[in-house]
């Protein structure tokens, strides 16, 4: 039998899926989406997890972050699914990927730092704030805090990165 | 890239045991089923299970068969039952494997010696659906005879003194999602006692039993989708005896749950 993942409350878990969509079952609680897991094990989540899913285009064998955490509002209590989209390698900024024998994802990194335009120094900046944001609203789940990072708060923060960096001379 | 979602199906296939662990404390209801925080089975909880395993298995057989098996088999059975069913156990300090072994053996021999010969079974441990007011709901039965009575196998420290409301509830619900179920239940329970004893509790479910369950199960369902999950303090089963969530129960509401 293959191994199921149990999903702990507020605790992330990194998947893929093997196919691109998974299984309608009815479980102990109700209709479930059984999925088949890129290592084999399996994973039930509800329905709405599925949507999510597709929203985000997950397609197989890309790895993705799905939490199950408890959300609190005053004296109610929700769980929450929540499907974050892992940023590939391919994606990331040049300065996060570790260089192996001079080269960062392939590329040639003898490139002149101020080769760089401010459009792709902005991106790196909103980037990170995005990948920053996920983190906080994860660990804060842990902690049983409701934390969620809009559009405009993504928006200052990679604005603040972005200028920051401008002041260190990057952007020379 | 994120997506969130809050799940709005909380309650969505709802069993008679889900209900009454709500009714009884919806804190316990929260940690159990809502975040699906497992708790450990004690040694009793083991024994009952080891108990509907070893009855199973004899009217199983005796579907086709129509006898029982010899009840020193089952009693021999009875020990690799509860060794399944303990596997995951956690026993209290006053919970010693052997003795609940031999506990067991007794219940399955006053049980063999009292009951099984006047039951011919037509289903056994039978999963049953369907939908009350709206809500589906969905159960296992112990036993459905080949008259159409429903009977429910129960173990208890003590001699009950009546059907309690969870289990007349739990009757009520099997009879009506249970195909072939003609109306009568019976709760066939033996007791732990020095002596074992076999007490068997017959009743009809009528109009108002299921007025009951027609009113509780939307009720509870809107209610456990509402959020609100107070731990029930003053109930009797609020205990870190009774209780597998104390600790979680603490820290997430402060004050302290009783020895």
């Amino acid at each position: 039998m293959r191994e199921r993942i149990a999903f702990q409350a507020n605790v992330p878990v990194t998947v893929a899926l093997a196919y691109a969509d998974g299984l309608q079952v009815e479980g102990r609680f109700g209709d479930q989406i059984m999925y088949t897991l890129a290592d084999e094990r399996v994973m039930y989540v509800p329905l709405l997890v599925r949507t999510k899913l597709v929203e985000l285009g997950i397609q197989p064998r890309e790895p993705f972050t799905i939490c199950k955490a408890e959300r609190k509002e005053g004296n109610r209590r929700f769980i929450e699914w929540q499907v974050n989209k892992e940023t590939s390698s391919d994606e990331r900024p040049p300065s996060e990927t570790p260089p192996v024998n001079g080269k960062t994802n392939g590329h040639d990194t003898s490139k002149p730092s101020n080769g760089h335009s401010a459009a792709s120094h902005l991106e790196r900046a909103l980037a990170a704030s995005i990948d920053a944001a996920i983190a906080a609203e994860q660990y804060a789940a842990t902690k049983g805090f409701s934390v969620r990072f809009g559009s405009e708060d993504l928006r200052a923060m990679a604005l603040s990165l972005f200028i920051q960096h401008a002041r260190e001379g990057g952007l020379r | 890239m994120t997506a969130a979602a809050v799940d709005t199906t909380l309650g969505e296939l709802l069993s008679p045991s889900q209900v009454n662990t709500f009714l009884s404390c919806p804190a316990k209801w929260y940690f159990r089923y809502a975040l699906g925080l497992v708790e450990p089975p004690t040694g009793t909880l083991a024994l009952g299970t080891a108990f509907h395993s070893v009855l199973a298995a004899n009217f199983r057989q005796k579907i086709e068969t129509k006898q029982d098996l010899p009840t020193q088999e089952l009693e021999e059975s009875f020990g690799e039952a509860f060794a399944i069913a303990a596997e995951d156990a956690e026993l209290r300090e006053d919970e010693e494997p052997a003795a609940l072994i031999e506990t067991g053996r007794a219940l399955v021999r006053r049980y063999m010696a009292d009951a099984a010969a006047s039951i011919q079974p037509q289903a056994v441990e039978l999963p049953v659906e369907g939908v009350i007011a709206g809500v589906r709901v969905h159960g296992i039965v112990d036993l459905l005879d080949v008259a159409g009575r429903i009977v429910d196998f129960k173990t208890a420290a003590r001699r009950p003194a009546g059907i309690t409301p969870e289990y007349r509830l739990q009757l009520t619900t099997y009879s009506m999602i249970t195909p072939g179920a003609s109306g009568p239940c019976r709760l066939d329970t033996v007791t732990k006692t020095r002596t074992a004893e076999l007490i068997q509790q017959n009743c009809e479910i009528g109009p108002e039993e299921r007025r009951y369950a027609e009113t509780l199960y939307p009720m509870a369902q809107e209610a456990m989708r509402d959020g609100i999950y107070p731990p029930r303090r003053g109930s009797h089963l609020c205990s870190r005896r009774y209780c597998g969530y104390w600790r979680e129960c603490e820290r997430e509401f402060g004050g302290r749950v009783d020895e």
